[in-house]
């Protein structure tokens, strides 16, 4: 977040507020310099309006009223630094060690901070004046002891934060001590973080001053204060309304700069983008893209040559009984990316046309742009026309002819498509109220019968997040084709759920729906539920036909590529491994381990009673459907976790010394313990989320070489010159040789930084390589690149537990592969 | 529940031992205030007994607490009538005002946010934006005291003198809830904004739903947990408002008394305000926290299962 500021600072608001914060700083900091004494009292001059002699006249005791201003400001301004460090510092230092020591000292803390800020802080501050009596130091002390308890509360869940965060977990798993893990990564985000959000209340500071020394509680004359000097002023106001001027526009110029600063801070660490459906503009793409000249080797094919066989031409006459016709169609958005570069295709009613391609490729922009949803400011060319609607020239009055009525839309995260507010059937019969009309009886509860959902009367009338995927998105398809609409574009209706469920849902779109344009990423899934593929590639489509053939004789290369990345073919039998390996102990072992964890609504059970054995070399699969307990059991493996029964065995000795009474179910302190690997760097994990498993702030180089400055490992390995050269090496040998040592995580895509973290694995020379889900996020070429570097980086005699979902994928990387269900294993 | 409860306890606590920082002794000046001005030590300790200043903290502690409870907040130092009478006679008057300044902030944040996220990045947001910080930035001292002395006094609109009752309310009213209903727009904004970005705002555009359908029937509700959540906050700051709005239009309620009390020393009024003031957070806060179980049943079970850790 903290490398967003610069960018957050080039909006005007927060320029301003930094010129008018950067002036006052100044006032306060040379002005008293340059003024007349604000305590010289001349009572033959007072009340004076403003003339050369006194800029903004004389108060009531004939003192100038521009030196007393200024006196003002820097007494207000000091004194809100003064608190704003003791707030910054007490609330820093209790909060951090709350939320790093925890147990007692933590329990008692939160007591204190959830109290005080259960509390109006100004009447707080108000009942400590009044026992210590009036003064600036006691109003100080007053605000500070309401204060601080805001920013204990941010340090406190930012350091508890991050104990389980993914890097911090690689780094201790590597050997990293307790006090350099807190040192090297999370104190610097935590001062960033906290420093930023006491900025917020800043302002806060400012007003409670002035208001309470308004109220004669604080400042006491001769000082020079703002709320002070309004105070005395107020019962001359009325002849002398010039009065007001220099404390009134002090305060409002000290306080507006502090809120625009930390409303850029804030903006900063929150960007966030804004849609309701907005009409874009139409023109000619933006120069940088002349038709399709883009890629070569797609030269003409972005015609439909293989419609149906019958080898009609693209007649100029357009098929007006098409479900959808797209002709030549350019995308560019807002920022400049040309997101479709010509494309032409047509559905034929009752036909379903999956358009499948990586992700970036295009796809969902042609949904949008179908739907008349793309973002305010893109350029659009060509025509798209469902049923006889051009959408893409659709006005206002007919847009609802278009969507519902003739397209109907399936999301591709069903939790995230649905209103969390309303129940399951108000989503299904949104299209009927949209369009202004009354859901006819049953309607909703008979469609989504249809498609098996059973007791379908009782369970619509619950909320989202009290179905499961599968279902939920069934009732999302009963809800794009409500209407019965010409075209349904189905996008992306499987990826969020488990593989299992895939064939199922697909099904489902299929039944419902009349036409259908199905949009993915996995060639193999959609191969049997389509009529027709067209695939695309960086905003143009490289090859369509028929099912079949495609799939059968691929005409390009990158369709070979793609499917050839679906469908990988099982691993070979491995180089024997070394015969003494079987009669070794084995490199981690679970013997009845188990683990649950507390939930709202009761205790989830992990992992029931495994016993697994993982010898050296051995590579490992563990398969199963969200929620079975693949995770949890890696985790105990790993020792990131201690089992609640049972033991988990590195080598021949136990990781968890065994001491009765300690294991507690859903203790979440477990990270705290570490267990006993036979040496630092024993296990090494490989995280599903690449990004997240990075400290973003470190340069790469730094985030590989990490496990080299563990304590065992240090002096040859640690010099910083060595780590570089490491890294180097390490990267130039997985195919990141254009990437630079010093780049940070935010600047790689996805895919780079999971190779970054398995060469960080690798580096520590571990013994077990665990990793979960490291393909998930990535598309079917990216994650085809990262089992290579995967299978490389285990090498011969490196053991691995890999956890996936994708059983096709495990087999062509593992020796065997293990199931778990409801947490036991199979 | 528990969580009130504590606070409760604590805040009383807190408020309490006030009495044993405040330097001198009471029961002098108690006598001073009665014109007695040179006590011999007799008067001094029959006048400490009476006012309760005797046992050790934890007693004395205890019994304020036991009075408190029944209703008994001790008698004020200055004035020499009980606090509950001091408070109770003049909370009608800030009742009055809080009321008003309620249901104003309410109407104005729904305005301003609904103007701004209708359109954003366009003039009426900029121009709800600016109007909002215009009022962010200025404290409700400066508001007033340019309202009452230069509108009022100066140019002679409305009336000077404030009764404390509804035909004087405007003014004042106004003046307190600018500050919660700029923080409130503000924040209703940036929520409904966030819950525009939301994935199934786009769905439902795509079913057919117009841009106000979407605002008003799936964008507001959404934002109105969090947004209720805030105003709990909200009253925290009418509560911190009043004594400076009071004072500033003379308005006769508990807050400029308890101002006043404050420039007095007059602890036993102090430690009555600030509890009632406590008391009257946690209870709205408690109401908040059901109002929003009730919205989303989400936060019904997120809060049961942080009750039931402990």
């Amino acid at each position: 977040m903290a490398d967003r500021i610069p960018e957050a600072f080039r909006h005007r608001s927060a320029q301003v507020g930094l010129g008018l914060g950067l002036a006052v700083g100044a006032v306060a900091l040379i002005g008293p310099l340059l003024t007349r004494n604000p305590n010289a009292t001349d009572y033959a001059h007072q009340l004076l309006s403003p003339s050369h002699a006194h800029w903004l006249g004389t108060d009531e005791a004939g003192r100038d009223e521009l030196a007393r201003t200024v006196a003002g400001i820097r007494t207000s301004l000091g004194a809100a630094v003064v608190v704003f460090m003791l707030t910054t510092t007490t609330g820093f230092v209790i909060g951090s060690l709350a939320g790093y020591v925890g147990g007692f000292v933590d329990a008692i803390a939160s007591r204190i901070v959830d109290v005080l800020l259960g509390l109006p802080s100004l009447i707080i501050a108000l009942a400590i004046v009044g026992a210590l009596g009036v003064g600036y130091w006691h109003l100080i002390f007053a605000i500070s002891f309401s204060g601080w308890a805001y920013v204990a509360r941010i340090a406190r869940s930012h350091v508890l934060g991050s104990r389980s965060r993914l890097d911090v977990t690689a780094a201790r798993m590597a050997g990293i001590g307790e006090l350099r893990l807190f040192v090297t990564h999370v104190l610097p985000a935590a001062l960033a973080n906290i420093g930023i959000a006491a900025t917020s209340t800043f302002g806060d500071t400012i007003l409670a001053l002035a208001g309470l020394s308004f109220l004669g509680l604080g400042a006491q004359p001769p000082t020079a204060e703002l709320g002070q000097m309004l105070s005395d002023s107020r019962g001359d106001l009325a002849r002398c309304p010039w009065l007001v001027i220099g404390p009134g526009v002090a305060i409002v110029t000290a306080v507006a700069a502090v809120t625009l600063i930390s409303d850029a801070f804030r903006d900063a660490s929150d960007p966030r983008p804004m849609r309701l459906g907005r009409l874009p503009r139409r023109g000619r793409p933006r120069g940088g893209d002349g038709g399709d000249a883009g890629d070569g080797g797609d030269g003409g094919d972005s015609s439909d040559a293989g419609d149906g066989g019958a080898g009609a031409a693209e007649s100029a006459a357009p098929k007006r009984n098409a479900a959808l016709e797209i002709r030549d169609l350019h995308v560019t958005y807002p920022d400049g990316t040309v997101a479709v570069g010509g494309i032409d295709l047509s559905i034929a009613p009752g036909e379903c046309v999956a358009l499948v391609g990586e992700s970036g490729c295009g796809k969902t922009t042609l949904a949008r742009a179908v739907l008349h949803l793309l973002p305010e400011g893109s350029r659009v060319a060509g025509s798209v026309d469902v049923a006889d609607i051009d959408a893409l020239n659709v006005d206002r009055s007919n847009i609802r002819r278009l969507r519902g009525r003739a397209v109907g839309y399936v999301a591709q995260d069903p939790y995230a498509a649905c209103d969390p507010l309303q129940s399951v059937g108000r989503h299904v019969n949104e299209a009927w109220r949209a369009q202004r009309l009354t859901p006819p009886r049953r309607d909703a509860a008979r469609r989504v019968e249809a498609l098996g959902v059973d007791r379908a009367d009782d369970r619509l009338k619950q909320r989202p997040h009290q179905w499961s995927g599968g279902m939920l998105q069934r009732a999302t398809i009963a809800a794009a084709n409500t209407l019965r609409p010409n075209l349904t574009i189905a996008d992306e209706p499987t990826s969020a759920l488990d593989a299992a469920l895939g064939d199922g849902v697909l099904k489902a779109v299929r039944d419902a729906s009349r036409s259908v344009l199905l949009i993915s990423h996995d060639l193999r899934l959609v191969g049997q539920h389509s009529d027709r593929i067209a695939v695309m590639r960086r905003g143009h489509i490289v090859e369509v036909g028929a099912t079949a053939d495609v799939i059968a004789r691929p005409q390009h290369p990158y369709t070979e590529a793609l499917l050839a990345a679906s469908s990988p073919a099982p691993a070979g039998p491995r180089a024997p491994t070394s015969p003494d390996a079987t009669t070794a102990s084995p490199v981690v072992r679970a013997r009845s381990a188990s683990r649950s964890y507390r939930a709202p609504g009761g205790t989830v059970t992990g992992v029931i009673d495994a016993d697994l054995a993982v010898g050296a070399g051995e590579i490992v699969g563990v398969c199963g459907p969200s929620g079975s307990g693949k995770s949890t059991l890696l985790r105990l493996l790993a020792g990131i976790e201690r089992p609640d029964a049972g033991d988990i065995l590195y080598g021949d000795t136990s990781a968890w010394r065994a001491s009765a009474g300690r294991a507690s179910a859903g203790r979440a302190s477990a990270g705290r313990r570490r267990p006993d690997y036979p040496k630092p760097g024993y296990v090494m994990p490989i995280f599903q989320d690449p990004l997240a498993s990075l400290d973003d702030r470190w340069p790469i180089w730094r985030t590989i070489t990490e496990p080299l400055t563990a304590r065992h490992a240090r002096g040859a390995g640690a010099a910083r010159d060595r780590r570089r050269q490491v890294a180097r090496d390490l990267l130039d040998r997985s195919g990141m040789a254009n990437v630079a040592l010093t780049a940070r995580p935010g600047e790689l895509s996805g895919g780079q930084c999971q190779r970054v973290a398995i060469l960080r694995a690798v580096v520590a020379k571990p013994a077990l390589i665990v990793a979960d889900e490291p393909t998930a996020r990535q598309d079917v070429i990216t994650s085809a690149l990262m089992t290579e570097l995967l299978r490389e980086a285990i090498g011969a005699h490196t053991a691995a537990v890999i956890v996936s979902h994708d059983i096709v994928w495990l087999r062509s990387l593992t020796d065997r592969i293990v199931t778990i269900t409801d947490g036991r294993l199979l | 529940m528990g969580q009130a409860l504590l606070t409760l306890w604590a805040s009383s606590v807190l408020v309490w031992s006030l009495l044993l920082l405040a330097p001198g002794d009471p029961a002098r000046r108690v006598l001073a205030a009665k014109n007695i001005v040179n006590p011999n030590p007799l008067q001094v300790s029959a006048e400490r007994t009476k006012l309760g200043l005797r046992g050790s903290p934890v007693h004395r502690y205890l019994r304020w607490l036991g009075g408190a409870v029944h209703g008994d907040l001790g008698t004020s130092w200055v004035t020499g009538h009980t606090v509950v009478h001091e408070l109770g006679s003049r909370l009608p008057a800030t009742l009055r005002l809080a009321i008003a300044s309620f249901g104003i902030s309410v109407v104005l944040a729904l305005l301003l946010a609904l103007i701004a996220a209708s359109a954003p990045r366009r003039w009426p947001d900029t121009l709800a934006r600016v109007v909002s910080l215009a009022f962010l930035v200025t404290p409700s001292f400066l508001l007033g005291t340019l309202l009452l002395d230069l509108v009022v006094v100066r140019w002679g609109h409305f009336r000077v003198l404030t009764t404390g009752h509804w035909d004087t309310v405007l003014l004042p009213a106004v003046t307190l809830s600018l500050g919660s209903a700029v923080v409130w727009s503000r924040i209703l904004r940036g929520c409904l904004l966030e819950s525009a970005g939301a994935d199934y705002l786009e769905v439902s555009a795509a079913r057919g739903a117009g841009r106000i359908r979407l605002l008003l029937v799936h964008a507001l509700p959404n934002s109105a947990v969090p947004f209720l959540t805030v105003m709990a906050v909200g009253v925290a700051g009418l509560l911190g408002g009043a004594p400076i709005v009071e004072t500033v239009f003379n308005w006769p309620g508990i807050g400029a008394f308890a101002v006043q009390s404050v420039t007095a020393r007059d602890i036993p009024v102090i430690q009555g305000f600030t509890l009632f003031a406590v008391l009257a957070f946690v209870l709205t806060s408690l109401l908040i926290d059901v109002a929003v179980g009730a919205l989303d049943p989400r936060a019904r079970r997120a809060a049961a299962a942080g009750s039931g850790h402990g």
